[in-house]
């Protein structure tokens, strides 16, 4: 034992700078992101609101599966992974395929058109979103009804909703994927190309049989990502609107920052939050290993 | 090459125009990102108020009502671009500080438990903002800072995402250059300031700007922290005059939420403009690399 310990806390006398380094951003990452995530599985076992706290097991897990809201807000973080995810990677994909090839200045001013959403955020877009999804005046019935449709109350309609807020969540975050993936694609060294086309090779089967095996990391990484980010939805939801028409948009991140913030009910948010990370975490490992064995 | 010229001048033309639809779909996908930015900038120069709301590709009467009467209005407009400004700057400074000095000793440095504490660094960045909400606040809370700009600032700085980036960046510092400080007798902290620092400059910037635009967009914790109309950040801000527009409000006034949109927008699409190469490498970063 002895013998161990010696050139140990030798080893780390000596790199004692490594340490005094990392202490201060250690001390605030402990403080700010290793305790609360701690303390969130703890006051997910009590009653804790504004004047109680007190353990109560796993009474306010056994609330959550009876718990209409938030069935109906798990089920609906579940729609938007379902239905975003893929469609945020297979556009992101086919329009930087596409800009790949095309000469830098293209490059360039396409790249900042698709992020220029991202830059100025989601608060930022959904200041014109909520004007452009207006049942009266709004752009897009107004372009409904030139062609001759009836009016769509877009926000407060249940089949509408959620379609709606999707395209909304899409144009903003599609920016960061498409740069991603672009410098992915011009990693890929030309001579892979240039064979393959010598042996006729059509740009479809470059791009299945070349362009997505080579950039299968990337792909999965940005997979994985989006699967966190859209779990975590909130602002454009809470924006746009408010989690209605009766709940169908709700998305988890919202329900947790009003069963917490709103209704002051911290422990019941904690199982909230809980359960979410539970999930997310599930559905990282299930896409890393997913494209391992695939 | 050569040999097929003849046999696929037909699949050759197919695919030039394959090739000319793709970049119609593209240049039409892109209209479509910019079309609510347009929309927003027109529509902060009309009155968009009940059947005045309707779409105009020009503004036929444009007219900076909407801005005169943002600042001259109760909210205060002027304080909420001070905190963003504020809140980004500070929050970007200590970040970028912490980073380098944690990305540095990870790269550099070998000592026992560094794996660990790596692995714990990179863990924290799995986890969703909303697993440490609730205690977060009661944290802050305790230490007294709700209604504070240290309570948003603070939490953010340690980030792992910079600190997995320094790391990245200070990778490629070459050893040599340290070896050679530390026989000329340099100590830990003039090394670090001296010779480290001055050789990452460009990757700084990379990280500062995303810091930059990490910080500006943030918003759910801004709303928890900031209760205060005057400390509200233009994020905060212009959430309320969006939910003006949209909620129970008697006047729902669509022009003064986009001119609210484009005071916030400004800053950042000019830090944009200015410095895409800087943004483009910070994006990139981690996934091409890592």
């Amino acid at each position: 034992m002895k013998k161990f310990k010696q050139p140990l806390l030798g080893e780390m006398i000596k790199q004692r700078w490594a340490y005094y380094f990392l202490l201060p951003g250690l001390l605030l990452l402990t403080i700010f992101n290793v305790y609360p995530v701690v303390e969130t599985v703890l006051l997910s076992f009590t009653n804790y609101t504004l004047n109680t706290k007190e353990f109560v097991g796993l009474a306010n897990f056994i609330k959550l599966f009876s718990d209409q809201k938030f069935i109906q807000a798990y089920g609906n973080c579940f729609k938007y992974v379902l239905f975003l995810v893929p469609a945020i990677v297979v556009f992101s994909l086919l329009i930087a395929n596409v800009l790949v090839r095309s000469k830098p200045w293209i490059q360039s001013t396409f790249r900042g058109a698709f992020y220029l959403p991202t830059v100025v955020g989601g608060v930022v877009i959904a200041a014109v979103w909520i004007w452009i999804f207006h049942p009266l005046n709004g752009l897009f019935n107004y372009v409904v009804k030139y062609f001759g449709g009836e009016a769509i109350t877009w926000l407060a309609d249940v089949r509408y909703a959620m379609p709606a807020v999707c395209l909304v969540v899409l144009t903003w975050t599609l920016g960061t994927p498409i740069i991603i993936f672009m410098a992915g694609m011009l990693g890929i060294s030309p001579e892979l190309y240039e064979s393959a086309t010598i042996d006729g090779a059509t740009r479809t089967q470059l791009f299945f049989h070349i362009t997505i095996p080579v950039l299968r990391p990337v792909i999965v990484f940005i997979l994985t990502m989006e699967i966190i980010n859209v779990f975590q939805l909130w602002e454009v939801v809470y924006l746009l609107t408010n989690g209605g028409p009766s709940y169908s948009t709700m998305s988890i991140g919202f329900l947790i920052y009003n069963t917490a913030f709103v209704s002051g009910k911290y422990g019941l948010a904690a199982a909230q939050g809980v359960i979410l990370t539970l999930t997310i975490l599930l559905f990282s490992w299930l896409s890393l290993k997913a494209s391992k064995e695939v | 090459m050569q040999k097929k010229k003849g046999a696929s001048s037909g699949t050759k033309r197919a695919e030039r125009i394959s090739t000319s639809v793709q970049y119609v779909l593209i240049v039409l996908a892109a209209l479509f990102f910019l079309m609510p930015l347009y929309f927003m900038l027109i529509g902060s120069f009309r009155e968009m108020i009940g059947a005045m709301a309707t779409p105009e590709l020009i503004p036929q009467h444009p007219t900076l009502k909407n801005y005169i009467d943002l600042f001259t209005s109760s909210f205060p407009v002027g304080k909420w671009m001070f905190s963003s400004i504020f809140i980004s700057t500070v929050t970007t400074f200590f970040a970028v500080i912490i980073s380098c000095m944690m990305g540095y000793v990870f790269a550099k440095k070998s000592f026992p438990g560094k794996k660990w504490i790596f692995v714990l660094v990179i863990a924290t960045m799995m986890l969703p903002k909303q697993a440490s909400l609730i205690p977060l606040f009661l944290t802050v809370k305790k230490l007294g800072l709700v209604n504070s700009y240290w309570g948003v600032i603070l939490p953010m700085i340690s980030w792992p995402y910079g600190i997995f980036m320094m790391r990245q960046f200070m990778q490629e510092v070459p050893n040599e250059l340290i070896e050679y400080a530390q026989v000329e007798g340099a100590g830990e902290i003039r090394i670090f300031t001296r010779v480290v620092m001055p050789l990452v400059k460009p990757s700084i910037a990379t990280l500062a700007i995303i810091m930059f635009l990490q910080s500006w967009g943030d918003f759910m914790w801004q709303l928890i922290i900031l209760k205060r109309q005057e400390m509200w950040t233009m994020n905060v801000g212009l959430s309320v005059l969006i939910r003006n527009a949209s909620g129970g409000a008697s006047i729902i006034n669509y022009g003064l939420a986009m001119a609210g949109g484009c005071i916030a927008a400004l800053p950042i699409v000019l830090l944009f403009v200015v410095f895409q190469k800087y943004f483009i490498k910070g994006v990139t970063l981690g996934a091409v690399k890592g």
